[in-house]
């Protein structure tokens, strides 16, 4: 030991802070990759970024519908949004008159800079209580309650009446959006009629969306360990059901420590045809068929063995999303969209080729295994993504989606990218023909 | 500018002191690389991805411990990783099959002497070495890791470690004979 000692102090010292020469390219090389690193840096953080405010927009928007005064069991129910200088110039004089007649002072105010509400009975129409705020559900509640409306004193069947209202509250949901408006609140009982009516018209709008696309996958998975790897994650055990003998042996023999292995699963590939219907204002779902590909590898060696194993399974999955308009641009749609897709696989393949040479080195072997596949149980993921849609030629867009999917562990046998590396992320890029 | 300063500079990363730092270090690197490397072509390239390595990580140097210690931590993990990747690429036979050596008495009493050898033959000595010695030879000499620490490092047994040793010494041996017969012969032409 003490040679060894001795040696190393004799090379350290001849080497340890000997300079050799640099390449004479070395530093604009590293330049420029740094330059690529930060640009890839950069176009991380935006996604992270953009994804994280897409997720927040559709987390606040799914709270605001669900928390929609409309869905609510209510005994209002027609809004209309009048502008400010319209209500300056007519609503607001009879509605101060008419607030100090009719409703309590503490809760009427006039609508000088803040958005106003102002509240009609249908069978007097023409009649405007102004009361504060934008929140109409607690406001009505609240406004029904003191004066002792009961929604069986506003029984009216007129049709040319409810026509009316029913448009009222059209034009109400079509800029409801507006908030900086004011309001107008007409209190009706007929709330099931108002609505059928509001549906009927609404219904005009409505389209459905045939969509044709492919998704492949921005990730890939590789591994490279000591330890030996299959894509049977059962067949190194004793128990194990599905591995051959000679292939259990094959592997067992690639246990000793020398061993090298490297386990790859490539991008999945996907094309899909989906149906997407509009539901509400910007909202619409989307469900069809995908059909996706996925392969992996993996190489197992030392010094006797070479192991390579490929598989390749076809799924068919059923995806069911909700996509949100969040803003257009000019032509230019951006969406949100958030799902979930069920997949099960309709045709797998493994392969397995084994060389070597016995450990005294006297002969060699080959093995070459080829099985078709099946995995036990279906695929279940959730993704998530920002999308862009531009029309193309009439009714035709392009549209391109960029996103992720997280795998639930559906507890199969074959190894995937889906099982070992939880997180995809991907780009769909398609075209969509509404009708 | 110190080290300390250059490599807060480096961490807000300011072009300029990632150059000057590169150009105090790198020379001394080059050499980390090259004894690692048989072809020069890979230790160009083993210079530059550490590089771009240790200026996209230069943010968890905490300050503790030699800086020169931390880069060369970097570049060697570096070299180490494209010696696996090779090994790969080989199909891992040529490699392993010179690793997978019966386990033998190694004896340890060897010396080397190298002390009138120019560093430049030195380093092509050690880089001549084939990928497996070479690589455990540096691990053992340059880095200081034990046997036992250089085969968990690489995935095979403390013996073969050894054995690899060894041959790496019994290879050097020779080239330093050679050499040195070399010189002695040229010495007496001239006398």
């Amino acid at each position: 030991m003490n040679r060894n000692n001795d040696i190393r102090s004799d090379f350290r010292a001849k080497l340890g802070d000997y300079p050799s020469p640099l390449p004479p390219d070395g530093w604009k090389r590293i330049e420029q990759s740094m330059r690529q690193v930060a640009a890839r840096r950069m176009m991380r953080r935006r996604w992270v970024a953009g994804t994280a405010a897409a997720m927040l927009i559709l987390l606040v928007g799914s709270l605001f519908f669900l928390h929609d005064p409309m869905t609510h069991e209510q005994p209002m129910l027609t809004e209309e949004v009048i502008s400010p200088m319209k209500s300056q110039s007519h609503s607001l004089q009879i509605d101060e008159q008419a607030t100090a007649n009719r409703l309590p002072q503490s809760v009427t105010h006039p609508a000088v800079a803040t958005p106003a509400l102002y509240v009609t009975l249908n069978h007097s129409v023409d009649e405007k209580y102004l009361i504060q705020g934008n929140r109409s559900a607690e406001i009505m509640q609240q406004w029904i309650r003191q004066n002792g409306v009961a929604p069986e004193r506003l029984v009216n069947r007129d049709r040319s009446v409810m026509d009316r209202l029913g448009s009222l509250a059209e034009r109400s949901w079509k800029s409801i959006s507006n908030h900086d408006d004011d309001e107008l609140i007409t209190v009706d009982d007929r709330d099931e009629e108002l609505f059928a009516y509001r549906s009927m018209v609404r219904a005009e709008d409505e389209h459905m969306t045939l969509m044709l696309g492919g998704k492949g996958g921005l990730s890939s998975f590789r591994q490279t360990v000591n330890a030996p790897m299959t894509l049977r994650s059962a067949s190194l055990s004793a128990q194990d059901q599905y591995g051959t003998e000679s292939s259990k042996n094959l592997l067992t023999t690639t246990r000793a420590v020398d061993n090298l292995s490297e386990m790859e699963h490539d991008q999945p590939v996907s094309l899909g045809l989906t149906l997407s219907k509009s539901i509400f204002d910007n909202l619409s779902i989307e469900s069809g068929l995908t059909y996706t590909y996925l392969s992996s590898r993996v190489r197992n060696a030392n010094a006797n063995f070479r192991v390579q194993e490929t598989q390749k399974i076809h799924y068919l999955g059923i995806p069911v999303n909700l996509n949100y308009t969040l803003f257009s641009l000019r032509r230019l749609d951006v969406y949100a969209s958030v799902g979930g897709l069920i997949e099960k696989d309709i045709y797998g393949e493994y392969r397995k080729m084994g060389t070597g040479e016995t450990l005294d080195f006297n002969s060699s072997a080959e093995e070459e295994e080829v099985t078709t596949i099946s995995q036990r149980n279906p695929q279940l993921s959730v993704n998530a993504g920002l999308g862009l849609s531009y029309p193309l030629i009439q009714n035709l867009k392009l549209y391109g989606k960029v996103g992720g999917a997280y795998y639930f562990d559906a507890g199969n046998e074959y190894k995937t990218i889906y099982s070992d590396r939880k997180i995809v992320m991907d780009l769909n890029v398609g075209i969509r023909y509404e009708f | 500018m110190d080290d300390s300063q250059l490599i807060i500079a480096c961490k807000k990363q300011d072009r300029n002191a990632q150059r000057v730092l590169y150009e105090r270090y790198a020379p001394v690197m080059m050499t980390v690389c090259l004894r690692y490397s048989k072809e020069e072509e890979t230790a160009r390239d083993l210079l530059h991805d550490g590089f771009i390595r240790v200026f996209t990580q230069i943010g968890s140097f905490r300050g503790k411990g030699s800086f020169e210690g931390w880069l060369r931590r970097i570049f060697v993990n570096l070299a180490l990783e494209n010696y696996r990747k090779e090994k790969l690429k080989n199909r891992f036979l040529e490699e392993y099959g010179m690793q997978h050596t019966r386990e033998q008495e190694v004896p340890d009493d060897d010396p080397l002497d190298i002390g009138d050898i120019p560093r430049e033959e030195v380093l092509d000595m050690i880089r001549d070495l084939p990928p497996g010695y070479r690589t455990v030879f540096n691990l053992f000499i340059f880095e200081e890791l034990s046997h036992r620490e250089i085969a968990d490092l690489l995935g095979i047994n403390e013996a073969a470690s050894r054995s690899q040793f060894y041959r790496a010494k019994s290879l050097l041996q020779k080239k330093i004979s050679a050499i040195l017969n070399h010189c002695n012969s040229r010495y007496n032409e001239q006398k």
